[in-house]
């Protein structure tokens, strides 16, 4: 399989959106594979680009026919299938704003999304819109038009319409509704709720932009194969495991279980090119390796490590695939084969762990980004292997360190076309993330001589997870309303004590007891029982005490910077006791 | 007491660790037959997981026509 | 014979106890080829009983000790039979096995049987004949002839008579639900729980302890203790042949076998 040369590049210029782009796909690739569903070891299905649009444009046709307009948004909530990838090209055909939502997301909280982004349209399954017509707040849902998916039979539908049914509707006066550059192609939700829904709105021109700069570091073609295990609506999928593979006529395969033993089966059986991990994975990958390479016996074992470091020797500039391939053939085999890369983002992945899979010759591309600025913003492109920086900025990006400080750090800020146009509806936060064309993006880093990113922490006060997920401490004081004492504050430890590290993000509950009292074991007690009834990863792990009034604006909000500011002046870390 | 979210937060964790998932890949809605990949075996093997973790017995006809962790809580939380 | 190593399963005796290694792919399934092999070790038992004083049942299958009656086979051959040549198989199958487990039953050893997974049908038949069983922590027992519109047929409502309260086979039997090791314990069926994986340590343990004690006594005690229900036994093959005639029972295996599950055991 040869890699177009990089003369070829990807030229998306030509196009003012990405309906245009997706449609000349489409038809120049008709018999070309777009996508494989994939179950455990079995598949369950194909679709070659013209199966693809065959089944979309009834969905247009049905969108246009019910009165959808160029710039109506249109919400998917559905987990992982071809219908997912089909209804949202049907939305671009007609011109529409896709709203990709989670379907992780409870009804109240889908529902809340779906107001706040007036969306006219929604595409969703059965188990989710029964969920919807029971939750609360379901009277004020806006949407008129609604297309539920493999609903049984006998079913009530709520006004809902069968998917099912509109796929025979006649296309004959069907029209592509072109959009311009500038215009809105989606809105998507950062995670993280809190009360006030962050809506990115990006344009066709944020996306075509992206598009070609991570195609230009890695290339997709018909043949390609993109294995996908993130849902679509997250943004790296949208981008790596939709928008670009069938930009470029390649193919994506879905594979909906996460096992990794059925994740590693599928890399041998799809033979593929390319896959987006969380660090968390990545991780659990090496854990597989590890454990079948110190599972070898003794003889194979020390043939192997003497492969491996004579690979490390031949590729510490850069990877030479073909070589690596040839000396540790075994491990190669494993993954297919054919596998050029996997890029790994949306939290802090180890170097050692990096260092793991370039030592086996399997380039993993460790990335960041955030949705406000297109998703990626930098990606390492092995030129040379660097496994102790998030790689240098995209082409088409500006990354500029503002308010630097005595050790060169400062606060990451971004500039390009791929940054959001703005948050919906939001103009203060708008304006207060994007100042004078620049991203704030509220993570601290500091670029080196050969122009790589480096990140040391976070000035924003909030975690990330070891699976990418954004944890708020607003939206975890709920758990603890009501606690015994005057007033409390959740905090990211890091946002009082800033440590130059992406590591070991806590959360912490600062309590202001009642006059005259401790912080009590029965206090401790209830703490703790709160604590569990959270989510795992949305725990807090200690508490601080504070004996002053905490500073509040004049409508009685905590101001959450000063009181960190003071917390971090007066304590050190030393007086958080754990939970 | 356990509230009902509280046992479907439970049951996630556990399955998430039981067939080395993220946790945070895993939904009540979720399907766990196919999220998971589980043969009939496994779910057995799941049962007997549960049964230990909440202290109850959860017999097999309960697990009828149940895919989704959702409705698994719902037939576990009648127990507790 | 001291030792032996046939296709479905493996004997040889460590340490004063004879260990019985169930080794047929998928789950150690009670088919023609495993009955032959049985037959085998209960015409060794005699012989064994001279030089071990216990034998333990383990399987090293790990989908579980054993998940009964080989159904698929039980399809294949009944499918191109009239009903007479059916029953008349059927029967002969019934009487060859109830032979078997009787001997291990009335053995002149202490028989153990260390389970683990699953223990189903058949397999929990099996180690019902058994003295003793000790089972893993993901142990689940559980009889789903009924399922199939037939009964238990390798002697297992005797057997489960004698051990039980009749609540508690009709609990097991009229629901046809699966049970776990810690609830099979607290009824008394089970008399170890094992950590996951341990049971055969366990099971090792406790046939050194029964090394200790005088032979002869343990036989004399054990058929005291445990006589063996002939008659009901008699019967319940009559009443499970009865059954057998049913148009629900060779439709219910054709469901069975033509599953896409390997093994299909959740109603």
């Amino acid at each position: 399989m040869f890699a177009p040369s990089l003369a070829k590049m990807l030229d998306l210029n030509k196009y003012d959106c990405l309906g245009a782009a997706l449609r000349d796909a489409l038809e120049r690739w008709p018999d070309e594979i777009c996508l494989i569903e994939a179950d455990r070891d079995k598949e369950k299905a194909r679709l070659t680009y013209r199966q693809f649009k065959e089944a979309a444009l009834p969905v247009a046709a049905f969108l246009q026919e019910r009165g959808f307009r160029a710039g109506d948004r249109a919400a998917i909530i559905m987990t992982n299938q071809s219908k997912w990838l089909i209804s949202a090209y049907a939305i671009f055909f007609a011109g529409g704003v896709l709203v990709p939502l989670d379907y992780k997301l409870t009804p109240r909280e889908q529902l809340a999304l779906l107001a706040h982004s007036h969306a006219s349209v929604l595409v969703t399954e059965y188990p989710i819109w029964r969920a919807l017509t029971v939750a609360e707040g379901f009277q004020g849902l806006g949407a008129k038009t609604i297309l539920v998916t493999e609903a049984p039979t006998k079913a009530e539908l709520a006004g809902a319409l069968r998917w099912e049914d509109c796929a025979s509707v006649a296309k004959s006066e069907l029209a592509f509704v072109p959009r311009k550059r500038g215009d809105w192609a989606c809105v998507v939700y950062s995670s993280g709720t809190g009360g006030r829904p962050k809506g990115c709105v990006m344009t066709h021109e944020n996306y075509l932009e992206q598009c070609m700069a991570l195609t230009a570091l890695y290339p997709f073609w018909p043949g390609v194969r993109y294995l996908s295990i993130l849902p679509t609506n997250h943004a790296i999928d949208f981008m790596v495991g939709f928008i670009g593979p069938f930009i470029c006529g390649a193919t994506v395969v879905h594979l909906r279980t996460l096992r990794p033993e059925f994740v590693r089966e599928a890399f041998t059986r799809y033979k593929i090119t390319y896959m987006s991990l969380v660090p968390l994975v990545l991780k659990n990958l090496q854990k597989g390796l590890q454990s079948r390479f110190d599972a070898l016996p003794k003889s194979k074992r020390s043939i192997f490590n003497a492969l491996r470091a004579t690979n490390r020797g031949f590729t510490r500039r850069t990877p030479k695939l073909w070589l690596s391939r040839k000396l540790l053939g075994q491990v190669h085999a494993a993954f297919g084969g054919e596998l050029r890369a996997l890029f790994v983002g949306g939290a802090f992945t180890e170097p050692a762990t990096l260092q793991f899979f370039y030592d086996l010759g399997i380039p993993v591309a460790n990335g960041y980004g955030m949705t406000e600025a297109g998703t990626a913003i930098t990606l390492n492109d092995f030129r040379p292997f660097r496994p102790d920086t998030v790689g240098k900025p995209l082409p088409g990006m500006e990354v500029r360190i503002a308010n630097v400080g005595a050790d060169g750090i400062g606060e990451v800020t971004v500039r390009g076309k791929t940054v959001m146009s703005h948050y919906l509806d939001d103009p203060v936060l708008t304006a207060e993330t994007i100042v004078n064309g620049w991203l704030q993006t509220g993570d601290l880093g500091k670029i080196d001589e050969s122009g790589h990113l480096q990140l040391f922490g976070r000035k924003k006060n909030m975690i990330v997870t070891a699976e990418g997920k954004n944890i708020y401490p607003e939206d975890i004081e709920n758990a603890f309303e009501g606690i015994p004492v005057k007033e409390f504050c959740v905090f990211a430890a890091n946002y009082i004590w800033p440590e130059r590290t992406m590591v070991g993000e806590q959360l912490i509950v600062v309590l202001h007891p009642e006059q005259g009292s401790t912080i009590d074991e029965p206090l401790r007690a209830e703490l703790a029982r709160r604590n569990q009834q959270l989510l795992n990863y949305k725990r807090i792990s200690g508490y601080a005490m504070w004996e002053q009034d905490f500073p509040r604006t004049a409508s009685m909000k905590i101001k959450r910077v000063e009181l960190a500011q003071q917390i971090g002046r007066a304590l050190d870390r030393s007086a958080v006791r754990p939970l | 007491m356990r509230t009902i979210e509280q046992t479907t937060n439970e049951i996630l964790d556990l399955a998430a660790r039981q067939f080395s998932v993220p946790r945070e890949s895993l939904a009540p809605t979720d399907d766990f037959y196919k999220k998971l990949g589980l043969d009939s075996l496994q779910a057995l093997e799941m049962l007997t997981r549960l049964e230990q973790h909440f202290g109850i017995e959860l017999p097999d006809y309960e697990m009828q026509g149940v895919t989704d962790f959702g409705t698994l809580a719902g037939r576990i939380q009648a127990r507790l | 014979m001291n030792s032996f190593s046939g296709k479905t399963l493996s004997w040889s005796v460590q340490d004063s106890a004879v260990e019985l290694e169930l080794h047929s792919a998928p789950c150690n399934e009670i088919g023609s080829e495993m009955l032959a092999d049985l037959e085998q070790f209960a015409a060794a038992l005699d012989g064994l009983s001279q030089q071990a004083s216990a034998v333990i049942i383990y399987s090293s299958r790990k989908e579980g000790f054993s998940a009964g009656a080989n159904l698929r086979e039980l399809y294949q051959k009944s499918l191109p039979l009239d009903e007479a040549a059916r029953l008349t198989g059927v029967r002969e199958f019934l009487h060859r096995i109830h032979a078997v487990l009787n001997t291990l039953d009335d053995a002149p050893l202490t028989t153990i049987a260390a389970v683990h997974s699953v223990c189903f049908g058949g397999g929990f038949e099996l180690a019902l004949a058994c003295d003793l069983i000790i089972a893993d922590k993901m142990a689940r027992f559980c009889f789903p002839e009924l399922r199939l519109g037939l009964i238990p047929g390798f002697g297992g409502i005797p057997r489960l008579h004698r051990d039980l309260g009749n609540a508690v086979v009709r609990d097991l039997l009229l629901t046809g639900r699966s049970i776990n090791a810690q609830k099979a314990a607290a009824i008394g069926l089970v008399s170890q729980v094992a950590g996951e994986g341990e049971a055969l340590r366990l099971a090792r343990a406790t046939a050194a302890q029964i090394a200790k004690f005088d032979h002869t006594t343990s036989a004399a005690a054990k058929r005291f203790l445990k006589p063996i229900p002939h008659e009901e036994l008699r019967r319940e093959i009559d009443l499970f042949c009865e059954l057998f005639t049913r148009p629900a029972v060779m439709e219910g295996l054709r469901k069975f076998t033509e599953s896409s599950d390997a093994m299909p055991y959740l109603p």
